[in-house]
C-alpha cells in the first residue's frame, strides 16, 4: 500500500513539497488547508505533470481533516509569516491559535503519524505542536537545521569554490539568529575549516560573516521576494526528513527535537523505545 | 570539551536543534557530540532565546504551561 502524507498548509513550501513529494513518488498527497480552492487547485495542477513526469500517485486538496485520516506522515506549514509593523509576540499569538487547531486536528486523524513541523517562530510551535496534540515527542520533529545547515554550505561552497558534495558541517540549537555553527566540525574537501583558515586560505573575519549571513539567510530572502518568504529550500528541507521516516534510511540530520533536563542518552533511549 | 548531553548542558525540556538519527521509529536517537567552551556558550544562549521565546508563548496560552 502506498504511504499517504499529508500537507497541512497549501502555501508556497506546501505547494512546493506536493511537487517533490510526487517527483519522489514518496507516497499520496493530500494537501489541507483552510481555503480548500489554493489546495485542490494546487494539488489538481501537480497530478496533471504526471503524464508529463511520468510519477505514478495520487494527489488531492481538502479542508477537511477527515480526508487526512491514518497519515503515516503530516508536514505542517500553516501559519502567517511575520509582516512589516508586527511583534514577535503577534506573530507568536496567531500561529499558536493556528497551531492549536492543527494540533487538535491531527490527534483524531492521524494519531500514529510521523509530524514535521515548519511553522515559525519553529522551536516554539514545535514544542506548542507537542503539547497541544499530545502525540508522542519521537514523533514530532522540527524542521529548521537541515535549512539552516544547507544555507551555510552553500555559501562556504560560494566563498571557497569548492561543489557542495564535498563541504560537510551542521548548526545546532534554536532556528534563526542564535543558531549555532559547528565550525569544529566543518570539513572541507575532507580538511577541516580551521586548516584552512590556519593557511590563510579563509579569513575569520569572513567566515563570521558567512555565519551571520546563514543566521539572516530567511529574512535576505524575503527582502528580495518583497512578498513572501523562503520555499524552495525550506521544502526540500522537509521532505529529506519525510524520506528518511517513510524509507527508514537512518539518516542523520539535524533537527528540532524534545531535549530533557539532566538528560544522558540512556534517559533519552528509554523515552522513545 | 565536553558532551552535549550530559546534564551540565542547560537544555532542559523544550525543542531545539540537535543532530538526531531519523528512520522508521522517528526520531530514533540523539547523537552525542563534544563542544568547545565557545560552543556550548553559544548553545547555551541559543537554548536561552528558545525558552525566554517560550516563556513569551506561555503568557499568550497559558495552557501551555
Amino acid at each position: 500500500m502506498r504511504k499517504k502524507i499529508t500537507l497541512i498548509g497549501a502555501g508556497q513550501i506546501g505547494g512546493t513539497l506536493a511537487h517533490l513529494i510526487a517527483l519522489k513518488e514518496l507516497g499520496d498527497v493530500v494537501l489541507f488547508d483552510v481555503a480548500a480552492g489554493v489546495a485542490k487547485g494546487k494539488a489538481l495542477d501537480i497530478a496533471q505533470s504526471s503524464p508529463v513526469n511520468g510519477f505514478n500517485i495520487n494527489l488531492s486538496g481538502t479542508d477537511n481533516y477527515e480526508d487526512t485520516k491514518d497519515s503515516d506522515v503530516i508536514i505542517i506549514t500553516a501559519g502567517v509569516p511575520r509582516k512589516p509593523g508586527m511583534t514577535r509576540d503577534d506573530l507568536l499569538g496567531i500561529n499558536l491559535k493556528i497551531i492549536k487547531q492543527v494540533g487538535e486536528g491531527i490527534k483524531k486523524s492521524s494519531p500514529n503519524a510521523f509530524i514535521i513541523c515548519i511553522t515559525n517562530p519553529l522551536d516554539v510551535i514545535v514544542m506548542a505542536l507537542q503539547r497541544y496534540s499530545g502525540l508522542p515527542k519521537n514523533k514530532i520533529v522540527g524542521m529548521a537545521g537541515i535549512l539552516d545547515s544547507s544555507r551555510f554550505i552553500y555559501f562556504l561552497s560560494q566563498e571557497l569554490n569548492v561543489p557542495v558534495k564535498q563541504i560537510k558541517s551542521f548548526v545546532l540549537g534554536g532556528h534563526g539568529d542564535s543558531m549555532v555553527a559547528m565550525i569544529g566540525l566543518t570539513e572541507v574537501a575532507g580538511k577541516p575549516i580551521n586548516s584552512l583558515i590556519k593557511e590563510g586560505k579563509l579569513s575569520k573575519e569572513r567566515l563570521n560573516e558567512i555565519v551571520d549571513r546563514t543566521k539572516k539567510g530567511g529574512a535576505e530572502i524575503v527582502k528580495h521576494l518583497g512578498t513572501g518568504s523562503a520555499f524552495y529550500a525550506p521544502a526540500a528541507s522537509g521532505v529529506e526528513m519525510a524520506e528518511s521516516y517513510l524509507k527508514d534510511l537512518k539518516k542523520q540530520l539535524p533537527c528540532a527535537v524534545y531535549l530533557m533536563e539532566n538528560m544522558g542518552q540512556k534517559i533519552y533511549m528509554q523515552e522513545f523505545q | 570539551m565536553c558532551s552535549l548531553f550530559n546534564g551540565e548542558y542547560g537544555a532542559k525540556n523544550l525543542y531545539a536543534g540537535v543532530p538526531v538519527i531519523i528512520g522508521a521509529g522517528g526520531v530514533e536517537k540523539i547523537i552525542e557530540l563534544n563542544l568547545s567552551d565557545d560552543e556550548k556558550e553559544k548553545f547555551d544562549n541559543s537554548i536561552k532565546s528558545v525558552n525566554d521565546l517560550f516563556e513569551a508563548a506561555k503568557n499568550i496560552d497559558p495552557s501551555l504551561t
